[in-house]
């Protein structure tokens, strides 16, 4: 039997690129997967991946649609018995330097923060009340390296401020919510990565895009596509984040550096080591929920640094 | 109308504890200052400040709404000739997390991201192009130690106030953005990560019962407001895109200031 199997995912912004590598592993894997996009070709993916013979929902929907969300999660539960895995993986890119005309910037701040942060605490706040009845459950949040403080300074693209403040933004929802989540054994980490092959990354390159310049009008020449991270790569990742056991951590990918995951800990004990501990009381975050997690994939390497 | 002499500086947050204490410090080094805040009383507190022998003009307004905002910085411009130094300090603070329902969750969202990160991008967002057209200026957005910690402390405020740190860590990456893209400009971001500090916010937290006892641990702004002139102090040379970790019993830590800055933009 595979390991996800009876288990049921929902992965938002499946239509394409990361979400839709992530619902293909997942099903590959046995889960029932639930998926949604605001491309209305949601449903063609779906019906290819319960080809394979998943379970399989969809329905294409604004994200940022409360009364579509509280839907989505009603029906893909009711459908299922149950939700167990959700994936908040949708999101927006624009371009917001800071000289914007004020019209667009006014704009611009509900547009970039209503997909990427006020849609993930409303899938979160919807998927929680199923996985405390399931008694399990995990949620990953897909971010970006900029929040890592090892490249902080670095990569903070100087002309995003509203997609580095959304992403920023995460890791407010997956620390508080972890430590709030775990004695119901669910589980909340982020997944935080460099350039990831994905629809977002290749339209930079198309013409009107930020690095139009290196591309053409098919986007990215095959020789900087091949420094990218795959999706494949990362969903392979989320497989070994579920079956791992941590919670609460931004995880770092770097194409063609090693993703440490480190050993796996309970959490009071990775707090204590994460911050150089000084001897104030811990908070009782009860027994580890986690128990039969098989050891994860440590150190792997995915695409290479560019220009290499 | 022509420039004032002085720079003019704008406080959001302004009519109690730590804004007030920003905006008296700012007039008592000789910065002409705005004051903005949503309770009135923040009209009586300019006018008192200018007894510093600087104009202070109280304004009433909600940091959340682009036409307010709009409106302050404009007025401001029009009437004052310039805005060198913003201090974004308006914020609020509400508990709740992912068990929270949707109805509470919802509102949590739009009253602390409208406030503490909307208000913050809004304000920066006016007054940026008024900053490089003057050629400099000074950006301190006001963030939390929640996001920043000291040593042995994990990052966030714990397990019921996520929405309050997905603000707060906003903040820090407008921080880090603005810097970047402003340094050719010569305008300095720099936040700070206030730990509990006495303001009408921490008071709030404690249902405005908090003990003599407690009070007695928390920060006053007078010294918090020093710091902030001193980092204003240190020039276009200065340091930028720092998240100063102030703390309760803790040293604050100031990274020596870079030798040479990067040339300006051509």
């Amino acid at each position: 039997m595979a390991y996800l199997t009876g288990r049921t995912a929902i992965v938002t912004g499946a239509a394409q690129g990361l979400g839709r590598a992530f619902a293909e592993r997942l099903a590959a894997e046995g889960a029932n997967v639930a998926i949604c996009d605001i491309r209305e070709d949601i449903d063609t993916v779906g019906k290819a991946i319960a080809a394979g013979g998943a379970g399989t929902f969809s329905r294409a929907f604004d994200i940022a649609s409360r009364a579509a969300c509280e839907a989505f999660v009603a029906d893909a539960a009711g459908h299922f018995g149950g939700t167990d895995i959700l994936v908040n993986n949708a999101a927006v890119w624009r371009s917001t330097p800071v000289t914007d005309p004020w019209d667009k910037a006014a704009a611009d701040f509900d547009a970039v923060m209503d997909v990427n942060v006020k849609a993930v605490m409303m899938m979160i706040r919807l998927a929680v009340p199923h996985m405390i009845a399931a008694g399990r459950g995990d949620i990953v949040n897909i971010s970006t390296d900029y929040v890592l403080p090892k490249r902080r300074e670095g990569v903070n693209a100087p002309d995003t401020d509203l997609y580095n403040a959304s992403k920023w933004a995460l890791n407010g929802l997956t620390d508080g919510g972890a430590q709030a989540l775990a004695p119901h054994n669910i589980r909340m980490n982020a997944l935080a990565m460099g350039p990831t092959d994905t629809e977002m990354l290749r339209a930079l390159f198309k013409p009107g895009g930020k690095l139009a310049h290196l591309g053409g009008p098919d986007g990215p020449p095959p020789e900087i596509v091949a420094g990218f991270i795959g999706p494949a790569d990362i969903a392979g990742l989320l497989i070994d984040l579920i079956r791992d056991g941590r919670t609460g951590e931004n995880i770092g990918i770097w194409a063609g550096q090693p993703i440490e995951l480190g050993p796996r800990k309970r959490w009071d004990v990775r707090i204590r080591e994460r911050a150089d501990f000084t001897g104030q009381p811990l908070r009782d975050f009860g027994p580890p929920p986690w128990t039969d997690a098989p050891a994860p994939v440590e150190h792997l390497v995915i695409g290479r640094p560019a220009g290499s | 109308m022509a420039r004032l002499d002085g720079q003019v500086a704008l406080v959001t947050g302004a009519a109690a504890g730590l804004g007030q204490g920003y905006a008296e410090a700012l007039a008592r080094s000789g910065r002409h200052v705005v004051l903005c805040d949503t309770r009135p009383e923040v009209k009586q507190v300019a006018r008192d400040l200018e007894r510093y022998g600087v104009r202070a003009l109280g304004c009433v307004v909600d940091v959340s709404s682009p036409a307010d905002v709009r409106r302050v910085v404009d007025d401001t411009l029009a009437d004052f000739g310039g805005i060198d130094i913003l201090i974004a300090n308006a914020g609020i603070w509400r508990g709740g997390g992912p068990k929270d329902d949707l109805d509470k969750s919802l509102a949590d969202y739009d009253a602390l991201i409208g406030v503490n990160l909307r208000g913050v991008y809004l304000f920066g967002r006016a007054v940026i192009p008024a900053m490089i057209a003057a050629g400099g200026g000074h950006i301190i957005n006001i963030a939390t130690d929640h996001v920043h910690t000291h040593p042995g402390r994990p990052t966030a405020g714990g397990s019921a106030m996520d929405l309050y740190d997905t603000s707060k860590w906003g903040v820090l990456a407008l921080t880090l953005t603005w810097a970047k893209a402003l340094a050719p400009h010569n305008i300095r971001v720099n936040s700070f990560s206030m730990g509990a500090t006495d303001s009408h916010m921490l008071r709030g937290f404690h249902n405005n019962a908090a003990s003599k006892a407690d009070v007695a641990t928390w920060m006053k702004p007078a010294a918090v407001c020093d710091l902030a002139i001193q980092m204003i102090d240190e020039g276009a040379a200065g340091r930028t895109g720092e998240n100063l970790g102030v703390w309760v019993g803790f040293e604050i830590e100031l990274k020596p200031i870079p030798a040479a800055k990067p040339a300006a933009a051509a």
